[in-house]
């Protein structure tokens, strides 16, 4: 692997206990800048249960996240959006009965002017104008971005539309988990190549996904769970997919 | 999949995802408003079209319908309960419902009735019946929103309690209001012979529409309503979107009461409890297309709906038709109005 630019985002001793379950234990990660981490381990891991720490959904039982440096802790995946981190979440993305120009500007809605912004008035022509030109930027081609509730768009659309909404508001850092789980061949090679024109913005990514193949054709860096702890953190480059699959299962331990 | 998705709706919406044969496997976007059929069967559509032949066939089968008067009387009719639908169509929007309106209206009446007695000028008097209906409000949007208590349960719960305490507070009596000024509100006509109870309403109706459509609270509405989780990670505060949607519904209902009371010039404490105006309101947001499920309705399609139900007791007055036949034709309707809701959503594409 090359230089890995200064991380800027530590985590260091993360734990998570649920109860006598032990779902995170002593997990250090660091994200560098413009890196794609990805996240791998079989169901129950605690890859989701790490990557929800690091959004601000789940606050931490132990350890310490800095952001530049800077120790910080989230109460709300506010918090963590402040710092420029933005997360895909896998089925609470988006609300499915509203437009896209509203899924973008959920609760960051532009205003009208005024006396109008007094009133809580918004400005959905602003906001219409940003969005399409924030797609066209992507590359993302959705006709009807007005109007049409999200529900009534093709699984690739509305992923493609998630990760628009991460993309314009992430300044540092887009969590995505499983963003092709549900996606058919075509659409699941379009949102890989979506997420690596985010990453060509400067913008790092963490993606959680079981589905190996995409894990080595997108990931800088692989990062195996096993029962809570991180088992392997190596660079994807020369990584074999029968290589990742021991590791998931525990056949074997290395921590590169 | 049909085969017609051609360029004007790109199946995968992506632009680097070429034309394989599997891409149109993945269920294409259909635009399925497009075609007259679903333009016909749109929610919004079908209770326009039924008010009209409704209306078409009592203007033809009597001379008096089309008269201004009759016209008027349609709306002045029910126009004090119709005020707190408006609001009742942002409770259920929002994933909520609130089944204390009619209660409110009763307290504010009698809040109105005892400041009237202490001789406090009626601006006063109607600004503590509102204040009390907000009150009633806080209550159940504080359950609701902070101790996430079903809507249903919680506002039937403050429906129990406050007609209750109406009747405490009335010993179970018909109060008078002598108060001349204060009738004023809900006896006295606009230019036009317009009433003005029917004025409030249709104000209450605008200002319904203009925070749904036009602000950041009435997309937060609709967020919370299409699913509360996503809207609480997509940043909605969805315990302030909450409090806001029952103090609103809450305030509608008190400024309800006030035209009521002004109107009939009494407070009686059984209205609350013997009425049939609450069902009466939540039918008339069902029949004009607000899923009860929430996330999904429109302030014009209450207003419709409320037409429609206002015309159909008008058409049985002047066809002669005993009004006991009126909650029969309200039933029929609400249930085909649902009917025609379920058939129109399995026409919908799946997701």
């Amino acid at each position: 692997m090359s230089t890995v630019p200064e991380p800027f985002v530590q985590m260091r001793g993360i734990s998570k206990h649920y109860g006598m379950v032990r779902a995170v234990h002593a997990v250090d990660l660091d994200i560098g800048s413009g890196e794609i981490v990805a996240v791998v381990g079989d169901n129950g891991a605690g890859k989701s249960t790490l990557i929800k720490i690091l959004s601000g959904a789940v606050p931490p039982g132990a350890g310490e996240i800095r952001v530049d440096g800077v120790p910080r802790r989230f109460h709300g995946p506010n918090d963590a959006r402040a710092l420029g981190i933005e997360t895909i979440y896998q089925d609470l993305a988006l609300l499915p009965n509203l437009d896209v120009v509203s899924n973008l500007f959920l609760g960051r809605e532009r205003m009208g002017s005024g006396a109008l912004r007094w009133l809580g008035v918004v400005s959905r022509r602003r906001m219409r104008e940003e969005a399409r030109q924030h797609l066209d930027e992507l590359r993302i081609r959705i006709p009807a971005i007005s109007g049409t509730p999200v529900g009534s768009l093709s699984g690739g659309q509305r992923q493609s539309v998630a990760i628009a909404r991460a993309a314009a508001w992430a300044s540092r850092l887009m969590i995505m988990d499983e963003p092709t789980a549900a996606l058919g061949v075509a659409q699941s090679r379009a949102v890989l190549e979506l997420a690596r024109r985010v990453r060509e913005r400067g913008i790092s990514i963490v993606i959680i996904s079981h589905i190996l193949p995409h894990v080595l054709e997108l990931a800088d860096r692989i990062v195996v769970m096993w029962h809570g702890e991180k088992v392997a953190d190596l660079a994807a480059a020369g990584v074999t997919q029968d290589q990742l699959i021991e590791l998931i299962v525990g056949f074997k331990r290395q921590v590169a | 999949m049909e085969a017609s998705s051609t360029g004007v709706f790109d199946a995968d919406g992506v632009e680097v995802v070429a034309e394989t044969a599997t891409s149109t496997l993945d269920a294409p976007a259909r635009r399925w408003t497009s075609g007259w059929r679903s333009f016909l069967l749109r929610p919004e559509m079908g209770l326009p079209i039924i008010l009209l032949l409704l209306c078409i066939y009592l203007s033809v089968s009597s001379q008096y319908f089309l008269e201004y008067q009759n016209l008027l009387n349609i709306t002045e009719a029910m126009a004090v309960v119709w005020i707190a639908a408006a609001f009742a169509t942002i409770v259920m929007i929002g994933g909520g419902i609130d089944l204390t309106p009619v209660t409110v209206m009763v307290v504010a009446g009698i809040v109105c009735l005892h400041a009237l007695n202490l001789g406090l000028p009626v601006p006063v008097v109607v600004l503590l019946a509102l204040l009390a209906a907000a009150g009633i409000g806080i209550v159940n949007g504080a359950l609701i929103a902070f101790l996430q208590l079903n809507p249903f349960i919680v506002t039937l719960g403050t429906n129990f309690l406050f007609t209750g305490l109406a009747y405490v507070a009335t010993d179970g009596n018909s109060q008078l209001i002598s108060s001349v000024p204060f009738s004023k509100i809900g006896q006295s006509t606009l230019p036009g012979r317009i009433p003005v109870s029917t004025a409030i309403m249709l104000g209450a109706f605008v200002v319904g529409f203009f925070l749904l459509r036009a602000t950041r609270f009435g997309t937060h509405v609709f967020a919370v309503g299409g699913g509360e989780d996503a809207a609480r990670l997509s940043g909605v505060r969805v315990r302030d979107v909450k409090m806001r949607i029952y103090i609103l519904s809450a305030v509608s209902a008190g400024l309800a009461g006030v035209v009521q009371a002004s109107a009939g010039g009494s407070v009686a404490p059984y209205a609350a409890s013997s009425s049939n105006d609450l069902l009466t309101i939540l039918a008339a947001v069902i029949i004009g297309g607000t899923a009860l499920t929430g996330g999904r309705g429109t302030i014009v399609g209450t207003f419709v709906g409320i037409l429609l139900l206002g015309t159909i007791a008008n058409g049985l007055v002047l066809k002669n038709i005993s009004s006991f036949y009126q909650p029969v034709v309200t039933g029929a309707i609400l249930l085909i109005a649902i009917i025609l809701d379920e058939v129109r959503r399995r026409l919908q594409p799946t997701q």
